[in-house]
């Protein structure tokens, strides 16, 4: 076991000095950053060399990769362009509130995807089933930015129930949570659905139904517990979507999230925000798969660790 | 360990946790895994049936009549598009950070709103000598700053240091290459430059005063000192760094001038603006800064809200590349401008809310005169001016920058069917924020026509200072003619000479077509209807809070 998480975080060390390397190129090929202040800025001959020096855009771009790699090593991911604040203050600050915001959303498409599946298994191919999973597809087709407008103008400007915009009130992550919740529901129930069958397909869901449990036991005691591990990797997989699927939703509220962040930050041509933003999303998603593959070993007693 | 892990078949409890801990079984694990989420979505809905519906403003117990009221009394929430970058004034950039500066950093002069004119501020007069090479400013009597220090000329010197050589700082320009500042009298300050620098009032409004206590220490730890409360003298003040989206000014009760209002203006970012009129609509914020004219359709004819409007030192351009044939031929520059209907763009595109834009300056702005030469549309000329120039062939690249606003985008578009019309094939292009960067300042053109908003933010002729950001420059336009008399303009000081300048100056770069504009802008803000007391900004950047009540 621990020879496997040894290799496991080894993969995902590497994986994330791809990200460091990648985001570096992709960011500086852009060109420098400075220059585009100065359309805005109006800066003089002085102010601007000045900058550049500053920034360290008079250096090669070899050099400049030595130096970011060696300061990323001591954990200084640069200082943004704009506020002075460290970039990986800034990031740290954000990623929690889009794993907040990630995390109860899941939660809820999951609170209705269960029964829903679940239903759909006990009742399958019925009429309402085949409306409810055609309905499912229906709600997965709306744009969530459209979705996350229709919450809006419903909820808060018509009804006046909740808030618009992320105002610090708890109230306000209820439509963000809905609007990245709904259309991960058919994904969801789909998943589910389909492993639930996979597994009802096993030979000791035959030999307890001829043995006359009822098939919702069987279902919930026996099915569901054993169609989990492959959800748990999709989920972890789903995760890195999420991640930067929040985006759209954290821009209509004003959710201070790392989707808002990093939009703001290339709009603005923050470069070490958008690295930092990058690197430390790859680093999380990295982490977050890890942990979903020991989940899974916890889950599952059948799965063995290579090189017994 | 596979002993532990291997379990007695599915469905029995069995599977434990070997090596991670104490042993659980795998149902265990699962029952209380999803008593965990139960539980937490649970506590969710809990908070949100218990929470508030929004961080709208309370009501002021104001004087009836709609008077202002004595004291700061009741909020304001402003919603942002973008977040105020940071709270150190030197390193001002955008609409939202300029006004953040604006109410809580005053400078030694400001605008007034309507007219539209240069008053004092912090400095109760102000004059230059004959070539504009020295600057003296008289400093008002009875101003502190937010932490409590009196305003002398000494924080005056120290602050514009702060503005030419603060870490990241972008307007050292508006300061200028001072040489010397004389702060021997606490109440007057001498500016000296080595070469004339006549806008030097006119810039005053941008760079707020510092308190002197915040500009001590190195580079680094001035900028850390001034992102975590206010040093300024306007009349709000921030007590507490920014924190994610949201931030919040207070009054300054210490202030030397009528006002404030308000005793708070919570800000709260959304950036977009679609969920920012829903905001308003829903009572979540109050105000919002420069509408969409689209938008504005659902704004105008509510009783519940109110657009403030005033046509602004905004204009849109088209800067053309005269170093990129066929630009370099006048012709093909004057049959651009004949292809194009502005008055159309301006109906469609900004739905009204603009004029023609005649001037290189806006209407308003110190020096500007009408210019004689005015672009109707005319194809015909369009045609035969475009064939005489050699464009025939050629297709035009009209550029413009990928965070530019809808509006910008459309009028590309536009002016790409209407030369289209005109029988000039043309394309648009999108520039990233580098690329535009080079456009403007790098060594030659790469696209034949910037589609570019440009604010003309101290309402003068600053912005034909060649070191600055020339039209010229952008233009690439290397006629001697245009650069002489920018020169000259930029060295001589207001008065005569400087505006039969300035006048000669603007009908010679109308003959010679390296910019066309296309139209200055209206600016309409949306605001409660309660909120009164409130004037649009003219030069569309630095808007003013202290003059706002509830009534």
């Amino acid at each position: 076991m621990t020879r496997y998480l040894l290799t496991r975080l080894a993969q995902g060390v590497a994986v994330v000095l791809g990200a460091v390397a990648i985001s570096f190129l992709l960011v500086n090929a852009v060109g420098n950053p400075v220059d585009a202040l100065g359309t805005g800025a109006q800066l003089t001959e002085r102010a601007h060399r000045e900058l550049i020096h500053q920034y360290g855009y008079d250096q090669p771009l070899p050099a400049r990769f030595a130096d970011y790699l060696s300061r990323l090593l001591r954990g200084d991911f640069g200082t943004s362009f704009r506020s002075e604040d460290s970039a990986l203050a800034l990031v740290l600050r954000a990623l929690p509130n889009t794993f907040l915001l990630i995390l109860v959303s899941v939660v809820l498409a999951w609170l209705i995807a269960a029964p829903v599946a679940i239903r759909s298994v006990l009742k399958r191919d019925s009429r309402s089933d085949r409306v409810v999973r055609n309905g499912l597809v229906v709600i997965q087709g709306v744009p969530d930015f459209w979705l996350a407008l229709l919450l809006v103008i419903v909820f808060a400007v018509t009804l006046g129930w909740l808030p618009a915009i992320a105002d610090g009130s708890p109230s306000a992550i209820v439509l963000p949570m809905c609007a990245i919740a709904l259309p991960l529901v058919s994904t969801f129930v789909r998943m589910l659905r389909s492993q639930l069958l996979e597994v009802m397909t096993s030979d000791f869901v035959i030999a307890m139904s001829v043995r006359g449990l009822s098939m919702r036991k069987i279902v919930l005691r026996h099915v569901l517990p054993n169609a989990l591990p492959p959800i748990v990797t999709f989920m972890a997989l789903q995760l890195g979507w999420l991640l930067g699927g929040t985006l759209i939703v954290e821009t209509v509220f004003g959710w201070p999230g790392i989707g808002d962040l990093a939009v703001t930050a290339t709009t603005q041509t923050d470069l070490p925000v958008v690295e930092a933003a990058i690197v430390l999303t790859a680093a999380a998603y990295v982490l977050c798969n890890l942990l979903a593959d020991l989940l899974v070993v916890a889950l599952d007693p059948r799965i063995r660790v290579a090189g017994r | 360990m596979t002993e532990e892990l291997a379990g007695e078949g599915p469905g029995r409890e069995a599977g434990r946790m070997g090596g991670l801990g104490s042993p659980i079984s795998r149902a265990v694990f699962l029952r209380r895994g999803v008593a965990g989420a139960v539980t937490l979505t649970g506590a969710s809905a809990l908070l949100a049936a218990c929470g508030s519906s929004g961080g709208g403003s309370s009501t002021s117990a104001a004087s009836a009549g709609g008077k202002p009221p004595a004291r700061p009394t009741g909020s304001m929430t402003w919603g942002l598009n973008q977040k105020a970058q940071s709270l150190d004034p030197a390193r001002a950039y955008g609409t939202e950070t300029y006004t953040v500066n604006q109410n809580v950093y005053e400078g030694l002069t400001r605008w007034s709103e309507d007219p539209t004119d240069l008053v004092p501020a912090l400095a109760t007069d102000w004059s230059s000598n004959a070539d504009a090479t020295e600057w003296t400013f008289r400093l008002r009597d009875g101003v502190t700053f937010h932490d409590g220090t009196p305003l002398t000329s000494t924080a005056v010197k120290k602050s514009f240091e702060h503005y030419r050589d603060g870490i990241g700082s972008f307007l050292g320009s508006y300061a200028g290459e001072f040489t010397k500042i004389d702060d021997s009298d606490p109440k007057k300050v001498v500016i000296s430059y080595r070469a004339s620098f006549p806008d030097l009032a006119r810039n005053a409004p941008i760079l707020g005063i510092i308190s002197p206590k915040a500009l001590v220490g190195s580079g680094n730890a001035v900028s850390k000192t001034l992102e975590q409360r206010s040093y300024g003298a306007g009349a709000f003040r921030f007590d507490a760094p920014f924190s994610g989206n949201s931030f919040t000014m207070n009054a300054f009760t210490g202030y030397w001038g009528h006002g404030p209002y308000l005793e708070t203006i919570n800000c709260r970012v959304v950036p977009d603006e679609s969920a920012r009129v829903a905001a308003l609509k829903a009572g979540d914020i109050d105000f919002m800064l420069q509408l969409g004219p689209q938008l504005q359709q659902q704004i105008s004819g509510d009783k519940r809200f109110q657009l403030v409007s005033a046509v602004t030192w905004l204009q849109d351009r088209l800067i053309f590349a005269c170093d990129r044939a066929p630009f370099t031929d006048q012709r093909a520059r004057q049959a651009v401008s004949y292809a194009l209907d502005r008055q159309l763009m301006i109906d469609r595109l900004l739905l009204g809310q603009g004029s023609v834009g005649k001037g290189l300056m806006p209407n308003g702005c110190y020096g500007y005169t009408e210019p004689s030469l005015q672009y109707t549309r005319d194809l015909a000329k369009a045609r035969q001016l475009w064939q005489a120039a050699g464009g025939a062939g050629h297709t035009v690249t009209v550029a413009y920058g990928s965070s530019d606003p809808q509006t910008t985008v459309r009028q590309a578009e536009t002016v790409v069917a209407m030369l289209g019309e005109a029988g000039i094939h043309a394309k648009t292009v999108v520039l990233g924020s580098a690329e535009q960067g080079e456009e403007f300042h790098g060594r030659s053109r790469k696209t034949d026509i910037l589609v570019v908003n440009f604010g003309w933010i101290n309402g003068g002729p600053f912005f034909y200072t060649p070191s600055v950001f020339a039209d010229t420059q952008s233009a690439r336009y290397t006629g001697r003619d245009v650069l002489d008399l920018q020169v000259k303009q930029n060295a001589t000081a207001d008065g005569p000479q400087r505006e039969a300048l300035l006048k000669q100056l603007q009908a010679l770069a109308q003959e010679r077509d390296y910019v066309l504009p296309v139209a200055e802008v209206r600016s309409s803000d949306a605001l409660d209807a309660s909120l009164k007391g409130y004037k649009s900004a003219k030069n569309g950047f630095m808007y003013r809070f202290d003059t706002i009540y509830r009534a």
